[in-house]
């Protein structure tokens, strides 16, 4: 066996090399992480400068307008495209290479973050010259976004990897959009019932809307820095979990 | 020494879908083996084990010596799989996805492109190296599979039905680039259900029924094992086969001017005898059991017992 040696490739090699496989793929993906989370959004936008005023103001409308694009382009968009890897069967032949599932998981949730962040721009600029409101950029805000992005991505390919059937992640991709309805992401927490806008208050996606907010129409002070900690640190349990989750290969 | 060895290995699905049952299996060092077994008898999934893809319920595999199932990382370094599956990196075009294979073996870039360039030549694929695998047949993409598997060599190669979806031309080139490997030291282990295509080709056998292993061993062993029992007979007669020679219930196959069957020693005055009875008789020679003879044979005896 010594004159097989067998050769394997480091960490950072690994990573580029799944990227590449991935990068392959958009003129597949592009619509899908792109352009149905940006028309998704504007027309949310579109909507509320035809309507009267929301009561929850504009500045938050934009904003969570903008989260409800990260929903649909990270965790709708990667966990239907690791389920479709598992179902043609990208993920067994991964799986049979002497690789680490972390370069793996990071190479999947990288492109769909790179594309999922242009949408969401576009939304915050044009959606606030749509309802007159001046944007001003802060690294708060790019850290809250990234750190959203990385959180949802994470959720998609947990829903992703977990269930075997593409039909049940599909559905359970879809869930959350629906409870977002429910959440203080686009109505004020007087508007919903009482438990859930306590609840709704302090999810994720709730305190990325909220930091994002502030990083674009006001000043970011010691609670936005709270809140985008918590939202970074559910984004690294989140990968933490889905490089740890069984459905990839049995034994690691 | 042996290559792989399986003992006691089971695999139960949900509450009592026994995939594998026990299976006990050495496949010694430098072999080019033969999985051989009917749909669903549980080939792929004794693979997958193996290949650490798949944990088992219970029982023990190692590899070269070493546990596959506390190091399962040893099985990914040292073997190269493939799936049933026709590869599925479809926005990939054949170099790439050849080359992306051996980077990921660990081969530096360089070496990985031009290892994938000498590996798509020799699958007869260098026309569509640049073509994205989405746009080539089932064939092709199956080439291209084989190319990916055998890129970056490793000590053990793994493959699950390889000349699925294959022409002849191909599938001979399959087996002729296997046995090259074998010759350079490799330890190959097929899956497959196509008992023709492994008759002169493989120097190990091992044959699956019902998740179990019920026969291993060289194609040699195997069948004079199979001979003290039954003969291969050849009945030779004038013009076209017509009818069989003898009508004893026996599955006689049809061959130019001759009928094939595997007959059992204890029967086989009564048929040699019926079948000189017939004029179109011209002569009848008797063979040593073919390999789809043992595996019949095997396929038989389960049926009788599942039957008791």
């Amino acid at each position: 066996m010594d004159a097989w040696r067998a050769t394997k490739a480091p960490v950072r090699d690994q990573y580029l090399a799944i990227l590449k496989l991935e990068l392959l793929k958009v003129r597949r993906t592009w619509f899908f992480h792109f352009l149905i989370p940006a028309l998704i959004a504007l027309g949310l936008v579109w909507l509320r400068s035809r309507l009267a005023a929301h009561p929850i103001g504009d500045k938050r409308y934009v904003a969570g307008s903008a989260t409800v694009a990260a929903i649909f382009s990270s965790l709708n968009a990667v966990a239907h495209d690791s389920s479709a890897a598992k179902a043609n069967g990208e993920l067994e032949q991964l799986a049979s290479l002497p690789i680490a599932r972390a370069p793996v998981v990071f190479a999947m949730v990288t492109l769909p973050i790179a594309y999922g962040v242009a949408p969401i721009l576009i939304l915050l600029f044009v959606g606030s010259a749509a309802l007159g409101l001046s944007p001003h950029f802060q690294v708060i805000g790019l850290v809250a976004l990234l750190a959203m992005q990385l959180m949802l991505a994470g959720a998609g390919l947990t829903l992703g990897l977990y269930f075997p059937q593409r039909m049940a992640t599909s559905l359970a991709a879809a869930v959350p959009l629906f409870l977002m309805l429910f959440t203080p992401i686009l109505l004020e927490p007087s508007q919903l019932p009482p438990v859930l806008g306590s609840v709704g208050s302090v999810l994720p996606t709730t305190l990325a809307a909220d930091v994002l907010e502030h990083a674009l129409f006001g000043n970011p002070g010691g609670a936005e820095l709270l809140k985008v900690t918590a939202v970074a640190a559910v984004a690294v349990v989140a990968l933490a979990a889905v490089v740890r989750l069984p459905g990839w290969r049995d034994l690691d | 020494m042996n290559a792989i060895a399986v003992d006691g290995l089971t695999k139960v699905y949900g509450r009592d879908v026994r995939a594998n049952d026990a299976i006990d299996l050495t496949v010694p060092a430098g072999a080019l083996a033969a999985l051989l077994g009917p749909n669903g008898a549980g080939k792929t999934t004794l693979v997958r084990q193996l290949m650490g893809l798949l944990a088992p319920t219970a029982g023990r595999i190692s590899l070269a010596g070493t546990d596959v199932i506390a190091q399962p990382s040893v099985a990914r370094e040292l073997c190269a799989y493939l799936p049933q599956r026709a590869v599925p990196f479809l926005e990939a075009t054949v170099h790439e996805c050849v080359e992306l294979t051996a980077r990921l073996r660990g081969i530096p870039r360089g070496a990985a492109g031009e290892m994938a360039d000498d590996e798509i030549v020799r699958w007869g694929l260098e026309a569509h190296s640049r073509r994205r695998i989405r746009r080539l047949s089932g064939g092709e993409r199956r080439l291209v599979g084989l190319a990916a598997t055998l890129v970056a060599p490793r000590p053990f190669l793994v493959l699950d039905e390889p000349t699925n979806e294959l022409d002849p031309v191909n599938r001979k080139l399959v087996w002729q680039r296997l046995a090259e490997r074998r010759a350079s030291g490799a330890t190959v282990l097929v899956i497959t259900h196509n008992v023709h295509e492994i008759e002169g080709v493989v120097t190990y056998l091992a044959v699956m029924l019902a998740g179990r292993v019920v026969a291993e061993g060289s194609p040699h062993a195997l069948r004079e094992r199979l001979g003290h029992q039954r003969g291969r007979l050849r009945v030779s007669v004038r013009g076209q086969s017509g009818d069989p020679p003898a009508d004893d219930g026996l599955a006689w196959m049809p061959e130019q001017s001759a009928w094939v069957g595997s007959v059992e020693r204890g029967r086989a005055e009564h048929i040699v005898g019926a079948a000189l009875r017939r004029e179109s008789v011209t002569g009848i020679r008797v063979a040593e059991p073919s390999l789809e003879d043992v595996y019949l044979h095997y396929v038989a005896a389960r049926g009788e017992q599942t039957e008791a």
